[in-house]
């Protein structure tokens, strides 16, 4: 199977799971606000039968109410950039937005698997020209990696850094950092081909290294233009 | 007396205003927020029904349910499931859970449920105590031989 159709199966696996994780979000806090304004009626009704209304409750129901949907919103807005990611095959991004973006995708599969994941604040942008979707995908299959291979409870810290002409994605603070023969994946392997990335683990860290410019233009549009 | 309802889910803003609505409809309901919690509680306490998320952090619903089933095997259970997590709640009736519903689901169609499986939980330990008792009359010295169970009369 060539690359080019291995990257695209693969591209296609992460925009599945990614949305099954989304939908069930978004599920999860329609079930919210349903138990919460099905409360607020109860208590109205029970105090239409007399029990005394405590206003103050029903304020505090309002804000749960109101905090979910706000969590629904960012949930929509996620999946919406997620969404539009695959427009161009190269553009100019920072890599401190990608992956807040990423981890927020992921981060109702990181709280099943028990990790925590963060992204370290750097003051200073960390510009790539690359696909902002395969890098997406590349940086997803490492978090997946460290969580299969690593034990539970623990935490992954995300720093995005320059390093020379290139720019750097350090996966660091896991207690344990597997090695050996089932690094890279074989999915690494063909994403980090196509965005023109290395990856490697050394001294308790996995690195992932981009070219600050993507040279050759990704593998999924290769033959197509 | 009222129906003692253990609600497990790691969602503590879904399964708390879900345990105040049953209790306004007159049940006795305890909440935990996680596999592990529910299992303690359930040695600690006697339930009639567990209403149970699938999709859990840790234990997860399908291994909680499990371990109920052999601390208590009586005990009926309700399982929650979000769209995605159905075929876990296949797996989970085949378990012995009593039966499931999708998330967000009707209070009322719950309610029904959780009566269906009270009744049915009510109806075993009344056929269990009925067959202990005449048990004891045929042989009066049984009393003798049963170990004493775990935490009652009814869940060994």
């Amino acid at each position: 199977m060539s690359d080019r159709i291995a990257a695209a199966e693969d591209g296609i696996r992460f925009f599945g799971r990614v949305t099954a994780s989304l939908s069930h979000e978004i599920n999860n806090v329609l079930a919210i606000i349903y138990e919460n304004s099905g409360l607020v009626e109860d208590l109205l009704l029970a105090a239409e039968k007399g029990r005394p209304l405590d206003s103050s409750r029903l304020k505090e129901l309002a804000g749960r109410l109101k905090a979910q949907v706000r969590r629904g919103k960012e949930i929509v807005e996620n999946m919406n950039r997620f969404a539009h990611s695959i427009d161009e095959p190269v553009n100019s991004l920072d890599l401190r937005d990608l992956l807040t973006l990423t981890v927020s995708l992921a981060r109702r599969i990181v709280s099943m698997k028990e990790f925590e994941v963060e992204v370290e604040k750097v003051g200073k942008a960390v510009h790539v020209r690359t696909d902002p979707f395969l890098l997406q995908n590349l940086v997803w299959l490492c978090l997946d990696f460290l969580m299969e291979a690593g034990s539970s409870p623990d935490s992954i810290r995300l720093i995005p850094e320059e390093a020379g002409d290139e720019a750097r994605i350090r996966f660091t603070g896991m207690k344990s950092v597997p090695s050996g023969a089932d690094f890279p994946t074989q999915e690494q392997e063909i994403l980090s081909k196509a965005v023109g990335a290395r990856l490697s683990i050394i001294g308790g860290e996995m690195l992932l290294s981009i070219p600050q410019d993507v040279a050759v233009p990704p593998q999924r549009y290769k033959d197509t233009k | 007396m009222r129906t003692r309802i253990l609600m497990v889910d790691d969602e503590k803003e879904f399964v708390e205003p879900l345990a105040e609505r049953l209790a306004l409809r007159d049940y006795d309901v305890t909440t935990s927020l996680s596999g592990e919690e529910a299992i303690e509680k359930i040695k600690a306490t006697r339930f009639d029904v567990v209403v149970l998320d699938v999709s859990m952090p840790g234990m997860d619903g399908i291994d909680t349910l499990r371990e109920i089933k052999r601390l208590r095997p009586i005990l009926e259970v309700i399982l929650l499931t979000g769209h995605a997590t159905v075929d876990s709640a296949i797996d989970g009736l085949k378990l012995g859970a009593f039966d499931y519903l999708k998330k967000p689901c009707e209070t009322e169609d719950l309610i029904v449920k959780i009566e269906q499986a009270y009744k049915v939980k009510s109806d075993r330990e009344e056929r269990i105590r009925e067959a202990r008792i005449k048990e004891i009359i045929q042989s009066p010295r049984s009393v003798l031989r049963r170990k004493p169970a775990g935490d009652g009369f009814l869940d060994d």
